[in-house]
């Protein structure tokens, strides 16, 4: 472990990548992204940077040992970039991604370009619609915490807002007229705005299957690979719905759509309406005060069978029958349970309008991904059309297989990584990193562990995703809670070979920095790695192996499950 | 008045959507859109419906409203059968579930012989205090959401409605699609419930058949029960020309259902489905890897179904092949254009006879189910084993196709060295025993019916408790009240339990995969509360099963499911740790593992002639661990957000898995 520096957070000198390559700084910012990418310049003295997020999950920078802070990172960003940032990427509008940016802490920075998906712009009439819709299901989620919350249903509400505050960027306002307040002017709108504000050439906003070339660099690229937009269906169909949105398109249809009846019925509730849109006329039903209070059929059977108070309604001769109106029966609250599912889709649906790039080293040069929090619908649209790049031709396949950098998507949560085959159709891990750049995969998971289970109890990372990139990657995983002292060549991976990845990190408390050659494979004098066709670990071949039955419990499907154990 | 001259009628009738209110209103298929069941005869049925077996409350909390409930002895209904179907009367929407509903009990009752009864519900720790549950309860308008499901906690099933969104040839957008309107969508849901009443630990997920499996068997009921309407079924077998392996409609599940999302058909299609790169309909083609491949439940449950439904239209063409070569002078290949009506008739005939079967042999299996943790092949076992206890002469090969159509899909048992139908049943105590190099005690066995057990334990209680009391065996009594028959069930498995762990029946133990000797068994293994130190058995639902001798006689034997529990830890060192400590060390458990039997007495030969064991005993270590490596990495995860420890102890583990439902 010699090799390996060790600075203080305060140590703060400039970034500076390999001549003609990068270099990659992982912040330990917490549950949450931040990384600050130095590629080489057109001039050799003045590297281009790229800033991509910069927010964590109140709570996680504490469970870090020893715990980091935002304030230090963002004054390590001013330092290490010399108070300029050439290009500032934020990938979607959750506070993990966001909340680091104040005004306070970028008023020492200079932004050149503000990159963005297409779906913040403000112009564009379909990323307007999905906006509104967006927030239509979160008022009505708003409200429906509430009233769970006036029901004392404690575990749900505390669920619940997990999920408002990633949208919002802060803990929800309690009421929904304070909501609808805060809503326009929320914590990640304000720290969104503080980027967009700053930017001297303007926000851009980026389109998949375009490629822009980054300002200043010789040749870097960068390839956007989402979010989705499907044209095609845009032109052929009803062009204000939501279903040309591809990852709409592929989940649950009209999920949105159906979420914004709930939230009517919900609001109206609250505001105490008295006619909520019920799905019939008026003759057919009353409120059930009413009908508790009546004289008929109805009447009768609502304070028999049904009931209000908690008293016990027993018409059966049996001691031990259930009485007629026994309160567990009651479905008052039940349909509230729509908004977990529906929390789930929305946090779903902003993660996949997640901006996913591909930093490209010089045509057909390595690649870095980074995939935000893309989920499944993401993923699959990557392989939908091409790019071109000058002359040439490139497709979601080339560029996933030069990868040598993998931003694990979403933590590293269950369907933010697709697994598959190198055969399969769909993009998944199967494709990248191939040939040359498997020496150097390395995968890198934004993820304090002991936060999202203990806190949120989500299964970040999730366990079979993490072992099959270990695996992949010979043991070249960075995760933000785990400095990299403790990381260890895994058995059976040659010394060599892990020697060439430390010389490459650097670890400290704030920071990993991961070195990428652009020309190291060729001409670093190792002829060893250079030279070797496989990496030490094969690959999974294309063709099914004939002669393996899996057993019982492998499975294929494009979520990772069971693996074998490593 | 003339109520002693007039006999009670045997039926009531009532109209219904066949399928949906989609289907009803298609010009191509209005004719059967719409039929009349006859549905059984309730004496006292109220406003509501509210009858014997379910209450209809028509509550819709996100509306505030209570509708009106509907009177089917209103002498306007009677003299109608029922309201006319209609979206916009909630009335009729009451009427069209319970007539489903009852339906879909009567097919319950029919297969297995006897009273239907929900699960009961359980106050207090551990479930002491059991307390009778008589009705079902049905809210067709619970919910605004995509979603329908049944609640083990409320005994309830909570049908949704949502608004199309979509804009085609089948949507108009800002319509409202009710899920209590989809004949379908009913049947699943109260057959699921039905389930629930027979076996009370079956839905806990311990392995990715579990929940699949509950699918694919309500799927099947309300898929087989589209072939008892004989017009639909008319209509359908002259559109196909008598062919049912193509595209139509008895083999679509949930059309409007499926099209409000998008889909061209319904929202499963246990024949075929339409490819979405070109848009053509193409039946399903057996695949022995698909099951491998293939996890989320409804999806995996789709195998099952295609099996069974494949095994269906083997022996449906099989059963009517010799109509073909009669209508074809001997050939076997029709002339171009419609059949005969007369042809028509008979090949209706042929289909719902051998649906009628399948469903019931389809129902009867669910009492030859290991108590837990079933997987496919189990359930394969088990419906061979029923329907060859009840019927032992197999003349149409039904057996035959179902074992073959299973193989087709890669459906097999574990670990059976052949797959011929003999070696499929589950073995008798018989051959246990002699497998175990020892020979049944006879007296053990019949000490079961002679001597009276106390009833005085506190974990397996009888309602209303009698303390000091002693009982034996009673028999089952059809013709009572449904309480008394309830009371029954408790009782005898009161009987069995003393029997089993204080009386003679402990000697058997071993054979029943059941561990009682305290003194090696792994501290984690709950204890019983009764007699400290021994290991926790709890028997559940003591119930009747037909089956006919070989002299043809119809015989009932007892059905008795026996479980054992101990905590299991995700964390194996953990497990380690408190296996070894002294019982009832350690903190909560992470996960609870369960093993046991089912066992089929017979209580006139006093001898036991089946035995179905879980994979592993309640020491069974292995076993223990594929269950924590199930839950741990393939327990479906269902979102990004939540980990797989939230899987045990949901609430409502349908909700989810229902709205989950097209992913």
């Amino acid at each position: 472990m010699a090799t390996r520096r060790k600075r203080g957070p305060a140590a703060g000198g400039r970034l500076l990548p390999p001549a003609d390559g990068a270099v990659v700084r992982f912040y330990r910012i917490g549950h949450g992204d931040c990384f600050l990418l130095a590629f080489a310049g057109k001039r050799a003295d003045a590297p281009v940077y790229v800033l991509i997020d910069c927010g964590y999950k109140p709570g996680s920078p504490q469970m870090i040992e020893p715990a980091t802070n935002a304030d230090d990172i963002v004054a390590d960003i001013v330092a290490a970039t010399g108070g300029r940032i050439d290009v500032a990427v934020i990938t979607h509008e959750h506070q993990d991604h966001v909340n680091g940016i104040t005004e306070e802490r970028f008023s020492g920075l200079e932004i050149g370009e503000t990159w963005l998906a297409w779906t913040e712009e403000p112009d564009d009439p379909l990323a307007k619609e999905l906006r509104r819709k967006h927030r239509d299901t979160l008022l009505g989620l708003l409200e429906a915490r509430n009233q769970l919350a006036a029901d004392g249903d404690t575990a749900r509400v505390s669920r619940l807002d997990e999920f408002l505050s990633l949208e919002l960027g802060e803990a929800p306002a309690g009421t929904a007229a304070a909501f609808d307040a805060q809503f326009g002017a929320s914590a990640n709108k304000r720290s969104m705005k503080v980027l967009v504000d700053a930017a001297q050439d303007g926000p851009q906003y980026l389109h998949p299957h375009t490629v822009r070339p980054v300002p200043r660099t010789k040749d870097v690229r960068a390839y956007v690979l989402g979010p989705p937009r499907d044209l095609e269906l845009l032109e052929s169909l009803d062009p204000t719905g939501d279903e040309e949105f591809h990852a709409l398109r592929r989940e649950p249809r009209g999920a949105r759509d159906v979420g914004s009846y709930f939230a009517a019925a919900v609001r109206a509730a609250e505001h105490g309406e008295e006619d909520r849109r019920g799905p019939f006329a008026s003759r057919f039903g009353v409120s059930l005060e009413v009908a508790i209070g009546r004289y008929d059929a109805l009447g009768e059977l609502m304070r028999r069978r049904y009931g209000k108070a908690v008293t016990q309604h027993r018409s059966s001769r049996w001691e031990s029958e259930v009485p007629d109106d026994a309160e567990w029966r009651r479905i008052e609250h039940d349909w509230l349970r729509s908004a977990d599912g529906l929390a789930i889709a929305l946090g779903r649906y902003t993660n996949n309008s997640s901006l996913v790039l591909a930093f490209e080293l010089g045509l057909g040069g390595k690649v870095l991904l980074f995939c935000a929090d893309a989920q499944r619908g993401n993923w699959l649209s990557w392989a939908d059309k091409d790019w071109r790049a000058g002359r040439r031709q490139v497709t979601a396949r080339d560029l996933l297989a030069r990868t040598v950098l993998y931003k694990v998507g979403h933590h590293g949560s269950h369907n933010a990584t697709l697994n598959g085959r190198r055969a399969d159709k769909h993009p998944n891990l199967d494709w990248m990193g191939l040939g040359t750049a498997a020496a150097e995969f390395t995968a890198m998971i934004t993820a304090v562990r002991a936060w999202a289970e203990g806190h949120a109890g989500w299964d970040h990372p999730y366990g079979p995703i993490k072992a099959a990139l270990l695996r992949k990657s010979q043991g070249r995983v960075l995760q933000t809670d785990t400095a990299v002292q403790a990381m260890q060549a895994p058995a059976g991976v040659a010394a060599r070979t892990w020697q060439a990845f430390e010389r490459r990190l650097v670890g400290t408390e704030l920071y990993f920095d991961l070195a990428i050659e652009r020309s190291e494979l060729e001409d670093d004098g190792e002829p060893g790695i250079a030279a070797a066709p496989l990496p030490v670990m094969p690959i999974v071949p294309v063709e099914p192996e004939p002669f393996r039955r899996p057993s019982a419990e492998s499975k294929r499907s494009m979520r990772y499950d069971v693996m074998e154990e490593s | 008045m003339g109520a002693a001259l007039i006999p009670e009628p045997p039926s009531r009738s009532l109209r219904i959507y066949a399928f949906d209110p989609s289907v009803a209103a298609s010009f191509d298929t209005a004719g059967i859109g719409e039929i009349t069941l006859a549905v059984r005869w309730e004496q006292q049925l109220e406003p509501g419906p509210v009858g014997e077996y379910l209450e209809i409350i028509d509550r819709d909390p996100a509306s505030d409203r209570a509708y009106l409930p509907v009177d089917l002895n209103d002498p306007h209904l009677l003299a109608q059968d029922g309201l006319q179907p209609s979206e916009t009367n909630p009335l009729f929407h009451q009427q069209m579930v319970y007539a489903v509903a009852m339906t879909t009990i009567g097919h319950f009752e029919q297969a297995l012989g006897r009273v239907a009864l929900w699960a009961r519900h359980r106050d207090g720790d551990e479930g002491t205090d059991a307390s009778f549950v008589r009705r079902l309860r049905i809210y067709p308008h619970a919910l605004r959401e995509r979603n329908a499901y049944y609640s083990p906690s409320k005994k309830a099933l909570l049908f949704g409605y949502f608004p199309v969104e979509l804009k085609d040839a089948n949507n108009t957008p800002g319509t409202i699609v009710f899920t209590c309107l989809s004949h379908d969508i009913i049947a699943h849901e109260v057959t699921h419930a039905l389930l629930d009443g027979v076996h009370p630990r079956f839905n806990e997920p311990v392995n990715p058949d579990v929940h699949a499996f509950h699918e694919a068997f309500a799927d099947i009921v309300a898929l087989f029960q589209h072939f008892t309407y004989p017009g639909v079924l008319r209509d359908q077998i002259a559109r196909a020309r008598g062919r049912l392996g193509g595209e139509n409609l008895l083999g679509r599940l949930a059309q409007q259902f499926g099209q409000s999302t998008g889909r061209r058909g319904g929202l499963r299609d246990a024949i075929g489905t339409v490819d979405t790169r070109d848009g053509v309909w193409r039946p399903h083609v057996p695949d022995p890897q698909r099951l491998e491949r293939t996890f989320q439940p409804h999806e995996r449950g789709s195998v099952l179904v295609a099996a069974v439904f494949g095994a269906f239209l083997d022996v449906y063409r099989a059963r009517s092949a010799d109509l073909y070569r009669i209508a074809s002078e001997g050939t076997g290949v029709l002339r171009d254009g419609d059949i005969p009506p007369d042809l028509t008739n008979r090949l209706a005939d042929e289909a719902a006879r051998t649906a009628a079967y399948m469903l019931q042999m389809c129902i009867r299996g669910i009492d030859y189910c290991p108590p837990v943790g079933i997987t496919f092949g189990d359930y394969l076992r088990a419906v061979v084993t029923a329907d060859a206890d009840l019927n032992p002469e197999d003349p149409y090969g039904f057996r035959l196709a179902l074992v073959d159509s299973f193989r087709q899909w890669g459906i097999h048992p574990a670990g059976m060295t052949s797959m011929s139908i003999e070696a499929l049943q589950w073995p008798t105590l018989e051959s246990l025993a002699r497998d175990h190099a020892g020979a049944v005690n006879m007296n053990a066995v019949r000490s079961l019916f002679g001597t009276p057990q106390a009833l005085n334990m506190v974990e397996q209680s009888v309602t209303p408790r009698r303390k000091g009391d002693q009982a034996a065996l009673r028999p089952w009594n059809l013709e009572s009240d449904r309480y008394e028959t309830w009371e029954g069930i408790e009782v005898n498995a009161a009987v069995l339990w003393g029997w089993l762990v204080q009386g003679e029946g402990a000697q058997l133990a071993p054979m029943l995969g059941i561990v009682l000797d305290g003194a090696s068994v792994p501290g984690t293994v709950y204890r019983s509360r009764t007699l400290p130190g021994t290991p926790a058995v709890e028997v559940h639902s003591v119930r009747t099963a037909l089956r006919r001798t070989q002299r043809g006689a119809i015989v009932s034997d007892l059905v008795v499911e026996i479980t054992q529990r101990r905590r299991g830890y995700f964390d194996p060192d953990r497990q380690r740790e408190y296996d070894a400590a002294p019982p009832g060390g350690g903190p909560k458990a992470d996960f609870v593992y369960r093993a046991g039997c089912t066992a089929l007495i017979n209580p006139v030969t006093m001898e036991i002639r089946r035995v179905i064991r879980t994979a592993g005993t309640i020491v069974d270590d292995q076993q223990l661990d594929r269950v924590r490596r199930f839950l741990l990495d393939g327990g479906l995860p269902r979102d990004a957000y939540r980990g797989a420890r939230a899987l045990q102890g949901e609430d409502e583990p349908f909700a989810m898995l229902h709205s989950d439902e097209e992913e």
